[in-house]
């Protein structure tokens, strides 16, 4: 289990990495996080929205009212160029942490 | 299925949030609820159960009013990173070094009213006319201004890679004021052209196309003072920070790690 500090580090990238793809809605965010981290990271309205607020106001995402196929409202986030621009170092300095973590456990094991 | 935008209403009652905030806010978290809702009845949840489950959602956090309006104004606290980066450490230090400038201006005024008067050096503003007729006062000044280049530079880029500049972003803060230098370049170029002189306000100013280098032209001595040594020595700084940032190009600390 990943503790709630990790958790709320990785929320940012894994946001932007889920519409980095298509625009997406609030509860389709939370739903493709879920399954793409197979359950590691789960998100509630309590924990998602404050963040996609967040992120708004950075200029990261810009959310627009859109339908769906069943015809109801739903603000949709997309991925601005801001947001791009952030998500390759942000991927990156992840990757070199668990890069990090990864040389500690095998210093640990030789 | 339970009125959700009823409910995220009252449940955003008492928070600071502007009712047209409310109203929107109130529209999005309905349908997030109704499509947890919608899943929790396709997981065979009866009625009751999926609401329920939803409702949990909505009242897990109770200061979720306050967490959504903090949220909504962290751009009004929150710089960019642009400006973080480059323009906060360009523009605050650039207003340093014309303080420099101007304060090394003033010494050298204070010091020849006192010990060396020069004639119609009666104010500070007639200082730069009277530096220009004195090579040795014009020099001082400006070397004192040269010298605290580099260390200018050093601050710029120093000030932009501690807000998480990239090389790029540490270079062009360093050199920044050169863009200021460039504009004093072309205003007192054409100043001499039509042989007027232009003071250069706010930066304290040099005497124009001073003739430290008597075998290069005027516009040559204009453009080695503003720009070739000033941005050689701004370089000077900035250069042991770039290169150190090149070696640890990896080592940036992952800063979304709480």
């Amino acid at each position: 289990m990943i503790s709630s500090n990790i958790k709320r580090g990785s929320a940012e990238l894994a946001v932007l990495s889920v519409v980095a793809h298509r625009p997406l809605h609030g509860y389709e965010i939370a739903q493709r996080i879920e399954q793409q981290t197979q359950g590691a990271l789960r998100f509630t309205l309590a924990s998602l929205y404050p963040l996609l607020y967040r992120m708004e106001s950075r200029g990261w995402l810009r959310a627009s009212w859109g339908e769906t196929s069943a015809g109801r409202a739903r603000r949709y986030y997309r991925l601005t160029a801001a947001g791009r621009k952030k998500l390759a170092p942000l991927r990156e300095e992840w990757r070199e942490l668990f890069r990090a973590l990864g040389r500690l456990g095998e210093a640990r094991h030789a | 299925m339970p009125d959700w935008r009823e409910k995220v209403l009252r449940r955003l009652e008492g928070s600071k949030l502007s009712s047209e905030e409310r109203e929107e806010i109130s529209r999005e978290l309905a349908g997030y609820l109704e499509d947890l809702c919608a899943a929790a009845l396709a997981r065979s949840f009866d009625d009751r159960a999926a609401a329920e489950s939803a409702a949990a959602e909505l009242h897990q956090d109770r200061h979720l009013g306050a967490n959504l309006y903090r949220a909504r104004r962290e751009s009004a606290l929150q710089l960019n990173d642009r400006t973080r980066q480059f323009w906060l450490p360009g523009i605050t230090l650039l207003f340093a070094g014309a303080a420099l400038l101007a304060a090394s201006q003033a010494a050298a005024w204070w010091t020849y009213h006192v010990y060396a008067p020069l004639p119609h050096a009666q104010s500070y503003p007639d200082l730069v006319r009277n530096l220009g007729r004195h090579d040795g006062a014009a020099l001082m000044v400006y070397l004192a201004w040269v010298y605290t280049l580099p260390f200018l530079g050093a601050l710029r880029a120093s000030w932009s890679r501690r807000s998480g500049g990239n090389r790029l972003a540490q270079l062009a803060t360093g050199l920044f004021p050169l863009l200021l230098f460039l504009a004093i370049f072309v205003g007192q170029w054409i100043g001499i052209e039509r042989n007027a002189f232009l003071p250069v306000l706010g930066m304290g100013s040099l005497p124009p196309a001073h003739d430290f280098f008597p075998f290069l032209p005027v516009s040559g001595n204009l453009f080695v003072n503003w720009l070739a040594i000033p941005g050689a020595a701004l370089l000077l700084g900035v250069l042991p920070f770039v290169l150190k940032s090149g070696i640890r190009a990896h080592d940036a600390e992952p800063t979304t790690v709480a």
